[in-house]
């Protein structure tokens, strides 16, 4: 496997994504500008933002979501702001003012609303807010239809999701905690703590009825989102900063690794800065790709499973396109079983 | 990009990574080399060389990445060309997944393989000159005349073969001395502290019966350790009488129980242990 | 010390019932040279004197009549008479030959014992009719129990000393016993009936037969001292044979009621029994020549492949029976003068002139030399007895017949002598059963052929010959083993009327062993130690698949897959998958390396064990399969998911830490797919709606390649 190396933003990167059909990545990091590639070969089709652009973020962008049409793009900066970009031409059409820097962004699954994560600062709780998204015009309401505060007794949300039909909205706490609010309503309806330490991430499955959560007490769970039953962990041997699930193959792909400023050496090995493949079924590790000089902070994988980005904290994106032996690798119980499988409807 | 300079160095990854820009030039059949600079995990900055064709692949896709296939680029990327740009996308190098639950062991041993093909494929050799320490052979060593003689002694001390350690206390009698422990007992030794416990005898063997025949015909379920048919001295004809060491006394055994008596090469053949000489 | 002399015996304290048993003495004995003669002609009183005198005349050519007592009443004669013998042995013999005689057109005699007259004599037998009582049927252990194992393993007996066992053959594991080793079980051997569904004992009393899932006594076949024993290839018939003739214990005596045979097997030695019923079907004399022979030609009985008549070989006769009522075909043994062997086909012929779908019963036999008349192999058609092919044979020293496993060839192995008569060389005679009036193809061979086997199912043969030079030095390894398959003469055909060819030939061995996979495909040939060379196993494959497989001129592509030692070796046998060869050393032949060794059909050895005192090995036979051959393509087609699941069985079987986490990961994988599935039911409720289909279009793309890649240190 040759890794495409993308080398568009100069600091550390925050978030990576795919876009419906994978064709584009979309790529955040700590340097003020969104870049959007083609995922096949690696090219920069063009940036939300830059040098010259006076609708430029200011501050790191925590995080960037597209909506399914590939029309809308929507960031989160640590400037108190979150923005709405058309992705072709990559024109700036609305900017929410907020509190406290925004740490995750979302679209709903009918796209019609957004999720911007604010955090605890200044005084101010950190919430979820709910905003509508207009399409047929460029108005844009900046009043949130509902905004669920960080309710007594919780930590601070850090990252948020929607799950199946925009139903539910999942959010993951700064303390491990995973809650369950209604998307409608805003009501607490359930949580559960799998985790000792904070959510760094959030990743649903395609049929957005079971996700991800990575930790970063160094492991990750898969957890059903009508019961909230953590179905599967993940045990990692470093913190872990990212948890995509694989499309086409059961295998969950973590990223992570020791803390910046707790490698003193520049050994790639001693950070464990790997892509770790787990087993989703089997929870067994099976396998590592090396390539970032630091941590990896995001994972994602192509909706089609033909891919994956890891962005890392080296500010490289590395873009894998996988190999025959990956689509071909199965358990031995599994081949058993699907060949019964297939014995019995032949 | 314009603004890397006015960005203060705050990544600790960014501090090393400062390498010249990739050079690409195209080439006559329509391949390009590009040159670029990399930073290995031992710290050392590497030339990397390739060549790279860019072929245009047809693919089925999705009408609406079609569309975005021929989006004009924009923001930072507006005035670039199309096609990947060298200083924003790179090829990595290769890099291995190995999925098994044994995935450890496997990057072990692939990881063990190609240590041993890089170190094949070494393009520089380092070649270091025992005399001065130089870049050539120690014979083609200006300093030869100069230095030699002192190195040499030097090199020789250690390079020369052992010296046997019965020269140390225990006497070893002259014509022993100087054998290396694998060389074949001397002629002459004796006999008598030879194991012939698995030796048997075999008489009335046939004349034309010799030690190959033996081995190859008789005795090839056998593991042997040693064949002798007895022949006369002068005329070089087998007197009919062979000894023949087995591996265990039990294969020797089994060889008296399935031959004595019988006949070979139109001789009834007799198997009986070996005795001593008196 | 006390002798003998001073034991003092009370004979009235003795009981002597035993041997009054055996010496007592017949009290009918007086009328024994007596026999009855009924159905002949009414005569009127004048005629009496020349019917007794032709009656006596015809009763004289059995033995010497004293006198013919011919009761008259009424002025005529009644029908019957009595015959007086001169001894009771000739009074015998009348009734042997004489019973059922035809006088003439309207007259037939019934020859009886005088005395039989008073045992059945009214008073004895009722008028009225009482039926038969019926025993009440007898479950026994289902019979093929073993066919039903989950893993298809095959079993195998193990003889040891005194002891034998059933086991399973697990591979490399230590086999399985099916039931406890039983001490005594035989007194000889044990053999498994030709479908496997019985085992076999030998015992002085006769021959048990033991089935089922625990191997229970199914049957008993009282035949004092029975040696050989054999089937008929349905497994309805058992033959055996004893040194001991069959002595039937007189009337009313006690033991007669548990002898199984009649008055008419008094002095037999060969006994065909109905194994479903445990009671002899027929009973014969051995045939004089046959008394003094040392060796025993085996078996004396040979059976056509459906059971539906069993033949056996007289001096200048063949006599076939037929086994539903086991009386002569037509009545009559077929004369063929000077007739040596026959064989039966093992399987219905389809003549290519009969149009008759389920084929027909064939038997091949051959004659030797004759004043005038050439050595012959003929055909013969049963029940017609036409014969419907020979072939003329010269110099014939020796004929072996040999069927295709289809009925579709028969090759006859003929050894003919050099003129000199010193040395001989074989000829192969093919008879094409299926083609129209049979052609015969010849094939001459400069050596003498030890061996020959037809594949199973196929048209291909492997022989193992050697050059008879008169140099038979065992030592030297001058075996040639030659592979045949009929030439192809174009275009990928074979040609009806068949060339055989030699595909492969490996000369300067030992092997004196041919064994064919049950399947065909694969051979394994063996070497059973002589004089001077170690047993030896070398595997075959005739049909191994190779990329580069050359265009051949037959239908093979030979490859030797394997080769193993073992130096007591005397004899190999397939189990009847074709997966596994045994090879074992049997105490029998030497004392050499006793044991057995179990090798996958390439040659892999499997399992080995070197057992003191082993005796033998036999593989269960199976019956044939009754899957169809859709069932057949459909287990082809899935043949990975079979060979996964036995691969994840072995791994299983292997390591009790693997069969735990093999089970584990079934359990969470069953878990994972119970949910999803639960999940998916509750998607269709949540409305999760799908998206619509977007038709893809063809674009183009840069890609980059890179074709090479140099680094450098950059110092």
């Amino acid at each position: 496997m040759r890794p495409l190396m993308l080398k568009g933003h100069e600091r550390s990167l925050t978030q990576v994504k795919y876009n419906k059909e994978g064709d584009l990545i979309f790529s955040v990091a700590k340097d003020k500008v969104a870049s959007i590639w083609y995922s096949s070969n690696g090219e920069r089709v063009g940036t939300l933002g830059g040098v010259g652009n006076p609708d430029s973020h200011i501050g790191t962008i925590w995080s960037i979501d597209v909506d399914i049409k590939t029309n809308y793009a929507v960031t989160g900066s640590a400037d108190f702001s979150a923005k709405l970009w058309r992705v072709q031409g990559g024109a700036c059409l609305h900017t929410w003012k907020t509190n406290t820097p925004v740490r995750r962004v979302a679209f709903s699954p009918d796209n019609s609303k957004l999720i911007v994560v604010t955090a605890e600062t200044m005084g101010f709780k950190g919430a979820i807010s709910v905003y509508p998204i207009n399409y047929t015009s460029t108005d844009q309401s900046d009043e949130p239809l509902l905004t669920i505060e960080t309710r007594e007794g919780a930590s601070v949300v850090t990252v948020a999701g929607w799950a199946y039909n925009g139903k539910y909205i999942i959010a993951g706490h700064n303390d491990g905690t995973v809650s369950k609010y209604d998307a409608e309503t805003g009501e607490f309806l359930a949580d559960v703590r799998p985790h000792e330490l904070n959510i760094t991430d959030l990743q649903f499955a395609d049929d957005l009825t079971y996700f991800l959560v990575s930790s970063k007490d160094k492991s990750a769970s898969l957890i059903d989102v009508d019961t909230l039953t953590v179905r599967k962990v993940f045990e990692a041997d470093a913190p872990m900063n990212s948890a995509a699930f694989t499309p086409v193959k059961d295998f969950v792909i973590l990223g992570g690794g020791q803390e910046a400023r707790d490698v003193t050496t520049t050994s790639s090995r001693q950070g464990k800065f790997e892509a770790r493949f787990f087993h989703k079924i089997f929870q067994d590790e099976i396998g590592r790709v090396k390539g970032h000089f630091g941590p990896l902070n995001y994972v994602a994988v192509h909706p089609a499973g033909t891919s994956y980005a890891s962005g890392g904290e080296d500010g490289y994106i590395r873009v894998h396109h996988f190999e025959k032996s990956y689509f071909d690798f199965k358990y031995d119980v599994e081949r058993t079983a699907e060949a019964q499988h297939q014995k019995i409807s032949a | 990009m314009a603004d890397i300079a006015s960005q203060p160095v705050a990544n600790w990854a960014d501090s090393e990574n400062e390498l010249p820009v990739p050079v690409i030039t195209k080439n006559a059949d329509g391949t390009k080399t590009v040159v670029s600079f990399r930073v290995g995990p031992d710290g050392k900055k590497y030339k990397v060389i390739q060549k790279v064709r860019e072929t245009i692949v047809k693919e089925t896709v999705h009408p609406a990445v079609a569309a975005r296939k021929q989006w004009t680029k924009f923001g930072e990327e507006r005035d670039s060309a199309p096609g990947p740009d060298m200083r924003t996308t790179q090829i990595g190098e290769d890099v291995q997944l190995n999925l098994g639950t044994a995935w450890k062991d496997l990057e072990k041993e692939a990881e063990e393989k190609k240590a041993e093909e890089s170190a094949k494929n070494a393009t520089t050799q380092r070649i270091k000159c025992r005399t001065c320490g130089g870049d050539h052979f120690t014979s083609k060593c200006p300093f030869k005349d100069t230095l030699g003689v002192d190195s040499e002694a030097n090199a020789a001390a250690p390079s020369a073969t052992p010296e046997p350690e019965a020269n140390s206390s225990v006497f070893v009698p002259p014509h022993l001395r100087n054998r290396k422990p694998g060389d074949a007992p001397a002629v002459g030794r004796g006999y008598e502290d030879r194991d012939d416990s698995t030796t048997l005898r075999i008489t009335q063997l046939n004349e034309i019966v010799d030690e190959d025949t033996l081995r190859d015909e008789l005795l090839r379920p056998f593991m042997l350790k040693r064949v002798t048919v007895v022949k006369d001295r002068m005329t070089g004809r087998s007197k009919g009488v062979a000894y023949v060491s087995f591996m265990s006394v039990d294969q020797a055994q089994a060889a008296i129980d399935r031959f004595d008596g019988k006949g070979y090469h139109n001789l009834i053949i007799h198997l009986e242990f070996s005795k001593p000489k008196k | 010390m006390t002798s003998i002399e001073d034991i003092e015996i009370d004979v009235s304290q003795i009981d002597f019932s035993d041997l009054d048993e055996q010496f007592a003495v017949e009290t009918s004995a007086g009328y024994d040279h007596y026999v009855v003669v009924d159905g002949a002609p009414v005569a009127p009183e004048s005629k009496a004197p020349v019917l007794v005198k032709v009656l006596s005349k015809l009763f004289n050519t059995v033995g010497t009549v004293s006198n013919v007592e011919m009761p008259i009443e009424d002025g005529k004669t009644k029908g019957f008479l009595f015959v007086e013998f001169s001894s009771a042995a000739e009074a015998e013999e009348a009734i042997k030959k004489l019973n059922g005689k035809k006088l003439d057109q309207k007259h037939r005699l019934f020859v009886n014992r005088l005395s039989d007259i008073e045992k059945y004599s009214a008073d004895k037998v009722s008028d009225e009719f009482v039926s038969p009582l019926v025993p009440e049927f007898e479950e026994t252990d289902y019979l093929r129990s073993w066919l039903q194992d989950y893993q298809g393993r095959d079993q195998f007996i193990l003889q040891k000393g005194d002891i034998v066992g059933a086991f399973w053959n697990k591979k490399k594991e230590q086999p399985e016993p099916v039931v406890e080793p039983r001490t005594q079980w035989t007194n000889s051997f044990v053999r498994f009936s030709p479908k496997g569904s019985y085992l076999f004992s030998l015992h002085p009393q006769g021959v048990q037969a033991w089935g089922g899932p625990e191997f229970s006594r199914m049957k008993r076949f009282p035949q004092f001292q029975a040696r050989l024993i054999d089937f008929s290839p349905c497994e309805k018939f058992l033959v055996t044979l004893s040194p001991e003739p069959i002595s039937v214990p007189p009337e009313n005596h006690p033991r007669r009621s548990a002898c199984p045979f009649g008055a008419e097997s008094e002095g037999h030695k060969l006994v065909i029994w109905e194994i479903a019923t445990g009671l002899p079907a027929r009973t014969f004399r051995l045939p004089d020549h046959l008394e003094k022979e040392k060796k025993m030609p085996w078996p004396l009985v040979k059976w056509s492949h459906d059971d539906k008549y069993a033949a056996r070989l007289g001096p200048d006769a063949l006599a076939i029976y037929e086994t539903e009522t086991f009386g002569l075909l037509d009545k009559k043994t077929i004369k063929i003068d000077g007739i040596v062997d026959f064989e039966w086909s093992p399987a219905p012929v389809h003549l290519a002139k009969t149009a008759n779908s389920a084929g027909e019963h064939v038997l091949a036999y051959w004659t030797p030399e004759s004043t005038n008349q050439t050595a012959r192999v003929s055909l013969m058609q049963v029940p017609s007895k036409e014969v419907l092919r020979t072939s003329n044979l010269f110099h014939v020293s020796e004929c072996r017949l040999h069927w295709q496993d289809e009925g579709k060839f028969l090759c006859v192995k003929v050894d003919r002598h050099t003129k000199s008569k010193k040395t001989l060389f074989s000829n192969l005679e093919f008879f094409s059963l299926t083609e129209k009036d049979i052609p015969v193809e010849k094939m001459e061979l400069k050596e003498k052929i030890n061996n020959f086997a037809w594949e199973p199912k196929s048209d291909r043969f492997a022989i193992i010959s050697r050059l008879d030079n008169g140099n038979l030095n065992p030592a030297v390894p001058k075996n040639t083993i030659s592979f045949y398959a009929p030439e192809i003469e174009s275009k990928g055909k074979i040609a009806a009327l068949r060339k055989w060819k030699a595909f492969k030939t490996i000369e300067n061995k030992h092997s004196n062993m041919l064994s064919w996979s049950p399947k065909g495909r694969f051979i394994a040939t063996g070497t059973v130690p002589e004089q001077g060379h170690a047993g030896e196993i070398d595997f075959f494959d005739m049909d191994y698949e190779e990329a580069n497989k050359e265009k051949n001129d037959v239908n093979a592509n030979f490859k030797q897959i394997g080769h193993q030692e073992f130096f007591g070796l005397s004899d190999i046998s397939w189990d009847p998958s074709g997966r596994f060869v045994a090879g074992w050393s049997s105490l029998w032949h030497h004392k050499i390396e006793n044991g057995y060794k179990i090798f996958s059909f390439a040659g892999q050895l499997t399992r080995e064990e070197l057992i003191e005192e082993f005796k033998d090995f036999r593989w269960r036979p199976r019956p044939a399969s009754l899957l169809s051959a859709a069932d057949r393509k459909k287990v082809r087609k899935s043949l990975k998911a079979y060979s996964l699941e036995f691969e994840e069985t072995d791994a299983m079987e292997a390591d009790a830490a693997t069969r735990e986490i093999i089970l584990a990961r079934h359990a969470l994988l069953d878990e994972w797919k119970a949910w999803r599935a639960e999940v998916e039911v509750q998607k269709a409720q949540w409305a999760i709606v799908g998206e619509d289909e977007v038709k893809p279009i063809v674009i183009e793309e840069i890609r980059e390649e890179i074709l090479e890649q140099k680094e450098e240190l950059v110092v």
